[in-house]
């Protein structure tokens, strides 16, 4: 009886010794897990650039690799090719394009992204407004805080900037009635990453870059998070107004068709001369309703400016579509949309102008 | 009165809710949403459902059937009803359809883990470790196969809760305009809808192990109830986050729903959802084994164990074979037609057998007196 447990107990540890000697065996901070890619365009081939973190030479700050393909997949066995060490792209979180890349069409790019399982929903998708390789070796030496996907995760919690990841991405794309956008980022003069715009895409092509102005009241549009600071004139001084907090709404119209959006934002003004109303609060109102026409005519530009250039940001179709039953793609957007009339309604709440007077 | 095994070998009739719900959830429910799409679209969660009350017909017609049986199942109906040589016969097609159905779940799994997570695994690998597993706890008989079944069921629907993540980016407007599509295209998703609920034929086998089987029908229906509330959330959930066009390109939605998940200390929270599909095909696969070795034992004189063995061996051969996606397709298609006949073409057709030859029955106890 005990020579059959001891004999069974040898076989189990024996397997465990084998099992444990099967793995593929990856230890991180033995390997090159990257973190950001860039994407150039350079004749035929496609140059990538990535930023991975090095553990073992400078203690985790960033280091650069550098390849050229056709194929993604190719520019890859390129970086394992250089490497001493296993190179792995499990951990990829931002991803940047370089304009002239995608101008032609991200989708070849983004279709082999979206099928390898090894990458996340969560990924960021960025278009660099210089080339991609100098925004990505520009974090040589760096944190790797200081990767474009933490940086745009900030701002889109606190600041600006419209959620945008691959799943949101993917999701516009192949909507029948929107179409993707994503943020620009570029280099500013101390060679840091910064954001300084959102790109517009007609499906996979960019066509505009909104400005960081622009780009808060997108936001605003899209009703999903309302952040960001906003400038105005009044009475020949500049304000700047801070959203706190609002609310969009969007209503259709069918015949004639007809777009409107009702915008509640609440804000306070801190800035110099912000004291304005605190000296004189039966001035608010006058304040509040001149920077309601303002944004009214900001937001109106901005949707006119996207209709002209024959794109759908905001999933107008999508509406429709929701909306209408007998919905098409083709006539909507080549019959409805290029003169699709847009009313826009703006209220603001000056909650306060700072703790002083 | 049915007939019922002996008081230690049943289980609690409040069991048969778990037996039955978890004998129909396996792998079909991580690319039933990519199936059902092409039919009915936003609105095929209709189908699901509808499918899912047709459930309930299909299960008073097994009680019907089995109440008829001498000794409570298909088995012994088969050959009570059409004689031995085609009752074996009917039991040998039934016994395919039982093996076609565990080797379904399991190549279908190693390919989702081929495909996912380990590229360099064979399926044969992965077949031996199930295999060896399920065979522990079919070695264990009916009453381990239902306590597992109960544990499996509760284990998955912990990750119910994180469908949250995916609902931050819901957009519910994908589901509008309501109700826009013809009845050919709801009973296009509604067909593709049935692999999700095979597997409540299994009943047909295991009734004589619940206690008082006759008055479990109450039981039974919960379960059926339990397994399209829970496809009707999952549908829901991925109709809600991805839109028709990119469903067509997500081969196991259900899976990359978990792919937006992701805390501070698991940024990749999808493997968690992968390796949790093994609660999700065990019980069922279980259940399935046993049904094969009771059909084997029962119509020959091979003892369990051996049985057992024997159809371990032949899902392991059948399994570990290389399949490509083409036929991978022809698997799929053959498993869902053969379903489909069997819950609603030879059930209905076994329950008119009955009716029929208890008329006959009494017709000729009339005769006689």
């Amino acid at each position: 009886m005990i020579k059959v447990t001891l004999l069974r107990l040898v076989i189990i540890l024996f397997s465990l010794l084998l099992l444990a000697g099967c793995g593929n065996e990856s230890i991180v901070n033995r390997i090159r897990i990257l973190s950001a890619v860039g994407f150039d365009r350079e004749g035929e081939l496609c140059k990538g650039t990535v930023a991975y973190p090095n553990y073992i030479q400078r203690k985790g700050s960033l280091a650069i690799l550098k390849g050229q393909g056709k194929e993604p997949k190719l520019i890859m066995d390129q970086f394992e090719r250089e490497s001493p060490r296993k190179v792995k792209y499990n951990k990829v979180n931002s991803i940047v394009f370089s304009q002239a890349i995608a101008r032609e069409g991200i989708y070849t790019a983004v279709s082999t992204i979206i099928r390898d399982p090894d990458l996340g929903n969560t990924l960021l998708l960025a278009v660099s407004s210089c080339s991609a390789e100098k925004l990505i070796e520009s974090l040589d030496h760096q944190e790797l805080e200081n990767l474009p996907f933490n940086i745009v995760k900030q701002n889109m919690a606190n600041g600006g900037v419209p959620p945008s990841n691959l799943h949101l991405f993917l999701h516009d794309y192949y909507s029948e009635g929107k179409d993707p956008s994503m943020p620009s980022l570029s280099l500013n003069e101390q060679r840091q990453i910064q954001i300084h715009g959102y790109a517009l895409f007609k499906k996979d092509r960019l066509r505009i870059v909104l400005n960081t102005n622009e780009m808060t009241l997108f936001g605003l549009l899209q009703g999903k998070k309302v952040r960001g600071e906003l400038a105005f004139n009044y009475k020949e001084h500049q304000y700047v107004l801070s959203l706190l907090a609002g609310r969009s709404s969007s209503k259709t119209q069918m015949r004639p068709a007809a777009f409107r959006y009702d915008i509640n934002v609440d804000g306070n003004i801190r800035n110099l001369e912000g004291n304005r109303m605190s000296m004189d609060p039966s001035e608010a109102g006058a304040l509040s309703s001149c920077i309601e026409g303002q944004l009214k005519a900001q937001l109106l530009a901005l949707l006119k400016k996207i209709q002209a250039n024959d794109m759908d940001s905001l999933g107008i179709g999508e509406r429709f579509r929701s909306e209408d039953r007998n919905w098409k793609a083709s006539v909507f957007y080549k019959k409805v949309y290029p003169t699709l009339q847009f009313n826009v309604n703006v209220n603001v709440h000056l909650k306060n102008s700072g703790a002083g007077e | 009165m049915s007939y019922q095994a002996s008081l230690s070998k049943t289980v609690s009739p409040y069991l048969l809710w778990f037996l039955l719900h978890k004998s129909q959830t396996g792998i079909s429910m991580l690319n039933f949403q990519h199936a059902i799409t092409p039919g009915a679209g936003h609105d095929a969660w209709i189908s699901v459902l509808v499918t899912g009350l047709s459930i309930h017909v299909v299960v008073l017609l097994i009680f019907y059937i089995l109440k008829h049986a001498s000794k409570g199942d298909i088995i012994s109906l088969h050959v009570q009803l059409f004689g031995k040589w085609l009752g074996s016969l009917l039991n040998g097609a039934f016994l395919l359809y039982l093996l076609m159905l565990i080797c379904f779940q399991l190549i279908s799994y190693s390919q989702v883990i081929q495909t996912l997570v380990f590229p360099e695994m064979k399926a044969w690998r992965i077949a031996l470790v199930f295999l060896l597993m399920f065979v522990y706890i079919v070695r264990g008989g009916f009453r381990v196969i239902t306590g597992i079944t109960f544990c499996f069921v509760l284990i998955p629907s912990l990750l119910i809760v994180t469908l949250i993540f995916p609902l931050q980016y819901a957009e519910w407007r994908n589901f509008l305009p309501f109700l826009n599509h013809t009845l050919p295209e709801f009973t296009y998703s509604a067909s593709r809808s049935v692999p999700l609920y095979m597997g409540v034929e299994l009943l047909l086998i295991y009734f004589p192990y619940i206690r008082d089987n006759a008055k479990s029908a109450k039981w039974a229906h919960i379960g059926v109830l339990h397994t399209y509330v829970l496809y009707l959330i999952i549908a829901c959930t991925t109709f809600a986050f991805y839109n028709q066009g990119e469903i067509k390109h997500e081969i196991w939605p259900t899976l990359s729903l978990s792919k937006i998940i992701s805390f501070t200390f698991l940024e990749r929270f999808d493997y968690f959802y992968i390796f949790n599909w093994v609660f999700a095909i065990t019980p069922p696969c279980c259940i399935v084994l046993w049904g094969c070795t009771r059909i084997l034992r029962s119509s020959t004189s091979l003892s369990a164990k051996t049985s057992l063995w024997i159809v371990v061996i032949v899902v392991f051969i059948i399994v570990a074979w290389p399949y490509n996606a083409q036929m991978m397709q022809v698997v799929e298609d053959c498993i869902r037609y053969a379903g489909s006949i069997l819950l609603y073409g030879y059930i209905p057709l076994l329950a008119v057998c009955v009716f029929i030859s208890n008329r006959l029955q009494i017709w000729r106890a009339e005769r006689a007196s």
